[in-house]
Formats: structure tokens, C-alpha cells, sequence
């Protein structure tokens, strides 16, 4: 009798329509594997660039840093660029990319938007004004001990997304995400047009802010790293422990509420974190767009819709996909670079498209 | 859990929707708010389950609403909107986990236990056929018991149920009240809906409140509140009710200039 119950439940298992396998858990071969595709990714990168180290000597470098009493034998020059320009490169990189997509997957919970990220409440002008004034204000700013163009890139976003938020809520009578959106979309115009005007009247400084808007690690160093940890990891582990809570969202404001869930409070939470997170990265990176939205609908695509598997997943994701695409723009001209935002809307532009007309046929 | 509300009132815009309603539901009971569209239905359920912000006083057994975090309320209360928000690709094992939530920590996840309270929850629905499919591959049936069954998840004494039946065909509406009436009896839950079909309200709920203009016109059992008079003034239909001689009560519209029952013979 229970062989015949269990081969019943066997047949209706295996006989139904294919089931989405989605099950809230993280697998751990998701987990291993995307981990196993960041640090391929990461020792591809730092073997890879203009000064063509064998990969023994690069593989010499790194393991001498380890604490394992272990002494490379190679000159102080090629273990310099090793360990102070292709390895804070890359790290930097794999900081970047995790945060944009964390954020970006972040946002599209808590605005059940799917084309939702930082820069769509202001990060982008925000930081984009901050940098080209602090340009304009001291082109030879580059000599200073601290180099004023991430700060003011940071204080931009911030600014820019606190006044987003504000105007967004004092017009909401209902609950509704879309006047929050609205008050970015219309934030990130005027910034843009001041930060324009700005540019324009300092033509000589073009250049320097055109390149920092188009985005690129070419400035990377442990310093830039060391800035930039703290915000990604007290951010990150916040995000991450929201996971469940990004998933109670998916059933809209009211009824999160009749679950006992403060849908505003999560909200606002969720912003803060994100957009703290992505203003430092941006600081030092300057704006590489797409990867917010690439990365999470990929992972979507690959694993259904819970946030405990997005946000770790889009997290090692963007990190190695961060890594390759500036492997791919410091090498393709190489040693000319190309702007890293433009190798990630190369491939992020294209694959918009493909989701965007993947979210339409699902609506 | 008993369910008094005193002196209730919502308003929208400056606009009354619910205008001082005082009702009272026992411990295991189940009312049914009737009433036409715009009385004031959905409105007091969201104000019972403190959902809206109200003047006037709630209380589940002897604890007014207004004290309890929102955590401790989603214990007492579960709420099924009329039409709940379904994540198309989210599985319904998942859906119905999420009725966990005001069991775990802010922070948290399900632990063994929120588990096997799911698991239970989906055995006891029928749902285990449909565990690992998406609520955007569910008919309206199914979907209404997932919602049924994350409601049930909450382990919430009180339920309020917002048309449970609106989106469903007959036989499944029966189904799914049927159910309702199952689970208020293993549970003792005390349940609150709000339905347009009469007949079906008149079968189910133990008493029946008539809700127009945010005011309660009429409590009672269905024999007292659904009187072709009462029904007429408030839904501005002609109805004839009619005892189906086992106890129930039919509600049959009747269209206009049909000559009734009274005339048939005089008009031959």
C-alpha cells in the first residue's frame, strides 16, 4: 500500500507539466559554481594586460602576498604592477559590479519595477553634477592629497536621491512607487541640465569629465578600494538580510502590510542602503550604467523570482562580469582604453531590449 | 477570537466611507457584510484588520487594535483581498510560505517549523499537486485556495475575506466556502466576508450584516436581514426571495415588468 502511495506521488511528479523548480533556498551549486565563474574571471583579468607577465611570475606575485612566509623572486617593477595596478584593478572591479547589481536587484524589489536601479532616483546626475563641479572648480585638483572629485561625485548622489525621495512622498496621497519614480525622472533632468551648463561653461574641462562619466577603473588602487569596502559591506549585509522581506514585497504594499510587514519602512530602508552603497562606488568609478539592470534579469531568467537567490547570486554575478568587461576595455585598444561604461551599454543596450520585450509579453 | 468594533469611521478625501458601524462577531463565528457596491464593504474589513487609518475602536477579544505592533496584528488577523497581488512566477510553495511572515524575525527566514506549517497548510488545501507550479500557471480556482492557503499560514484566529468567491464559477465558489466553513470549525476561526451573492452569503455566514452608505441598515440571520422590502430600498433591485423549503433562502432577480407572482394568475 505505501509503495503504491509513494509511486503514485512519483508518477504525479514526474507526469505533471515541467514544474518552475523553484524552491525559496539557495542551492549550493548555484552558489559554487557562480563563485567558481567570479574567481576564473578575477585570475583570467590579473593575468592578462600590456606588460606581458608570464602567468608564472603574476601567479609568483600573489601567492608571495599570502601569509605563508613564501618570497617571490621577481623584480620589484613587475611585482609592482602585479600587486599595485592589476590587483587593485580587478578587486575594484569585482566591488563595483557586485554593488551595481546588488542595488540595482534591491531596487527592482522594492519598486516591483523591473527596469528600476539607483540612477533612476538621481545617483547618475547627482554624482555626475557633483564630479563636473568639482572639476570646474579645481582642474588641478588631480595633485591633491585627497582627490575632491569622488567626494563631491558622492555628496551629488546623495543629494540628488534625498531630494528625489522627498518631493516623490510629499505628492503620494495613495501608495504608490510610480510619483517616487516620476520625482527621479524629473531630479535627474534638472541635475543633468545644470550639470551640462556647467560643463559648457568650463569647456577646457571637457575632457576630464567626459571620461569620468563614461566610467573606468584606470585610477584604481588600494586606496580607492580601501575607500570604497566599508560602504559595500555594511550596505551588502543589510541588503542581504532584507532577501526574505524583498520576496514579502512581491505582493504589493497592502497586503505586505497584512502580513506584518512595514512596506514603506522596508522601502526606505532598501533605498538607503542601495543608493549609499552604489554613490561610493560610483565616486571612484564614475557612471557605468546597464550593469543594475543585466545582471539581476539574468540571474531572474536563470533562477526565478526570489530575492534569496537574486541578491547573492547578482551579487557574485556583477562582480565577474564587472571584472571581464574591463578586462574587455583595457584590452581591445589596448594600451589606449575604452571607457568601461561603453563596453557595458554595448552589451547591456542589446540585452535591454531582449527584457524589456520579456517583461511586456509576461505583463 | 471575538471581533467588537465601536463607533467605526473611515474616510477617504474628507469623505465618509464608513460611517459609525458598531458590530460585534463571537469567537468561531462568521458574519457576512452585504450590501450594494460602494457601501462600505471592503473599507470596514480593511478597518478590522487595521489596514486604514480609523476613528472609533477595534477590538480583537478585550485588546484594542490600536496597541498592537503590525507584527502582533498580522498573528491575530489574516486579510484576502479581493484581488490579492499574484507574483506570476512565484511558485506556490513560496506564495504560501510568505503567510510565515509575521512569524519571523525582520531580519529572519522560515525555520523548521514555518516549514511544516506550509507543508501542512498545502496538504490540507489539496495544493501538494500544485506545490512547484507558478501562481501564473494557476485557474481561478486554484489560485483562490493558494490565497486561502497563505491566509491559513498565518495561523491567524481571525480571517477576513474579501469576495472570496467574486472571481470563481459556482461550483468553485461553493467549494471554497465550503472549505472556509471546514477550517473555521478545526480552528475555530472567527471569520469576516464580504460577498455579493446573497443566496450564497444567506447559506454560509451564521448572521449577515447589510452595509449602504457606510451604515449598518440591518444585522441579523438571513431570514431577518433578506426581506424583499429590505433589498429592494438598498440595492435598488426587484428580488424575490424564496424559501428553497429546507431551510435556505433563494435570492432571484426578477427583470423589471415581469408580472410577479402575485399577478401571474390575474394577468391569464
Amino acid at each position: 500500500m505505501a509503495d503504491q502511495a509513494a509511486a503514485r506521488r512519483l508518477t504525479r511528479r514526474t507526469g505533471g507539466p515541467a514544474p518552475a523548480l523553484a524552491r525559496a533556498r539557495l542551492g549550493p551549486w548555484f552558489l559554487v559554481g557562480a563563485c567558481l565563474v567570479l574567481a576564473g574571471a578575477a585570475v583570467v583579468s590579473v593575468l592578462i594586460g600590456p606588460a606581458d607577465l608570464s602567468p608564472g611570475t603574476v601567479l609568483s606575485v600573489l601567492v608571495s602576498k599570502l601569509p605563508l612566509g613564501y618570497h617571490s623572486h621577481v623584480s620589484a617593477l613587475d611585482s609592482g604592477i602585479v600587486w599595485q595596478i592589476r590587483a587593485p584593478r580587478v578587486v575594484l572591479g569585482a566591488l563595483v559590479g557586485a554593488t551595481l547589481a546588488m542595488a540595482g536587484a534591491s531596487y527592482q524589489g522594492v519598486f516591483q519595477n523591473p527596469l528600476a536601479d539607483p540612477y533612476l532616483l538621481g545617483v547618475a546626475a547627482g554624482a555626475g553634477l557633483g564630479a563636473t563641479i568639482a572639476v570646474a572648480a579645481a582642474p588641478d585638483a588631480t595633485s591633491w592629497v585627497i582627490d575632491p572629485v569622488p567626494l563631491a561625485a558622492f555628496a551629488g548622489a546623495l543629494v540628488a536621491v534625498a531630494l528625489t525621495y522627498v518631493l516623490g512622498r510629499s505628492g503620494q496621497r495613495q501608495r504608490t512607487t510610480t510619483s517616487l519614480i516620476l520625482a527621479g525622472v524629473a531630479v535627474g533632468s534638472f541635475f543633468t541640465a545644470i550639470q551640462t551648463y556647467t560643463q559648457q561653461r568650463n569647456t577646457p574641462t571637457l575632457e576630464q569629465v567626459y571620461s569620468w562619466i563614461l566610467g573606468g577603473l584606470s585610477t584604481a588602487d588600494w586606496q580607492e578600494v580601501g575607500l570604497v569596502v566599508p560602504y559595500v559591506a555594511v550596505c551588502g549585509a543589510i541588503l542581504l538580510a532584507c532577501r526574505r522581506l524583498l520576496d514579502v514585497m512581491a505582493v504589493g504594499d497592502e497586503e505586505a502590510d497584512s502580513l506584518g510587514v512595514k512596506a514603506g519602512r522596508v522601502r526606505l530602508l532598501v533605498v538607503v542602503a542601495s543608493t549609499l552603497a552604489t554613490a561610493a562606488v560610483v565616486a571612484v568609478s564614475g557612471l557605468v550604467g546597464f550593469v543594475g539592470i543585466i545582471v539581476p534579469h539574468t540571474v531572474r531568467l536563470v533562477v526565478g523570482p526570489s530575492y534569496r537567490r537574486i541578491l547573492p547570486l547578482s551579487i557574485l554575478g556583477g562582480a565577474a562580469f564587472l571584472i571581464l568587461t574591463d578586462l574587455v576595455a583595457r584590452t581591445v585598444l589596448s594600451p589606449a582604453e575604452v571607457p568601461l561604461g561603453v563596453v557595458t551599454a554595448f552589451v547591456g543596450a542589446p540585452f535591454f531590449l531582449v527584457v524589456l520585450r520579456q517583461s511586456r509579453r509576461a505583463s | 477570537m471575538k471581533v467588537t468594533a465601536t463607533g467605526l469611521r473611515v474616510a477617504y478625501d474628507g469623505r465618509e466611507v464608513v460611517a459609525g458601524v458598531s458590530l460585534e462577531v463571537d469567537s468561531g463565528g462568521w458574519l457576512c457584510l452585504i450590501g450594494p457596491n460602494g457601501g462600505g464593504k471592503t473599507t470596514l474589513l480593511r478597518a478590522l484588520g487595521g489596514l486604514v487609518a480609523h476613528h472609533g475602536e477595534v477590538r480583537f477579544d478585550d485588546r484594542a487594535i490600536d496597541t498592537a505592533s503590525r507584527r502582533r496584528l498580522a498573528r491575530a488577523v489574516a486579510y484576502v483581498p479581493q484581488r490579492p497581488v499574484l507574483p506570476a512566477t512565484m511558485t506556490v510553495t513560496d506564495y504560501v510560505a510568505l503567510g510565515r511572515t509575521p512569524h519571523i524575525a525582520f531580519f529572519g527566514t522560515e525555520s523548521r517549523h514555518d516549514r511544516t506549517v506550509t507543508a501542512g497548510v498545502i496538504s490540507r488545501l489539496g495544493l501538494v499537486g500544485l506545490a512547484a507550479r507558478t501562481l501564473g500557471s494557476l485557474s481561478g480556482g486554484e489560485a483562490q485556495r493558494a490565497v486561502l492557503a497563505r491566509a491559513l499560514a498565518q495561523e491567524a484566529p481571525i480571517l477576513l475575506l474579501d469576495e472570496p468567491t467574486a472571481a470563481l464559477d459556482v461550483g468553485h465558489g461553493q467549494h471554497v466556502l465550503e472549505l472556509v466553513d471546514e477550517l473555521r470549525d478545526e480552528h475555530r476561526l472567527t471569520v469576516v466576508s464580504a460577498m455579493h451573492d446573497l443566496t450564497l452569503a444567506g447559506e454560509f455566514a451564521d448572521r449577515l450584516a447589510l452595509l449602504a452608505g457606510g451604515r449598518i441598515i440591518a444585522d441579523g440571520t438571513a431570514r431577518e436581514v433578506l426581506t424583499e422590502a429590505t433589498l429592494a430600498c438598498h440595492f435598488g433591485a426587484e428580488l424575490r426571495v424564496i424559501d428553497d423549503g429546507t431551510g435556505g433562502l433563494a435570492v432571484l432577480p426578477r427583470r423589471r415588468g415581469r408580472p410577479g407572482p402575485g399577478t401571474a394568475g390575474a394577468a391569464r
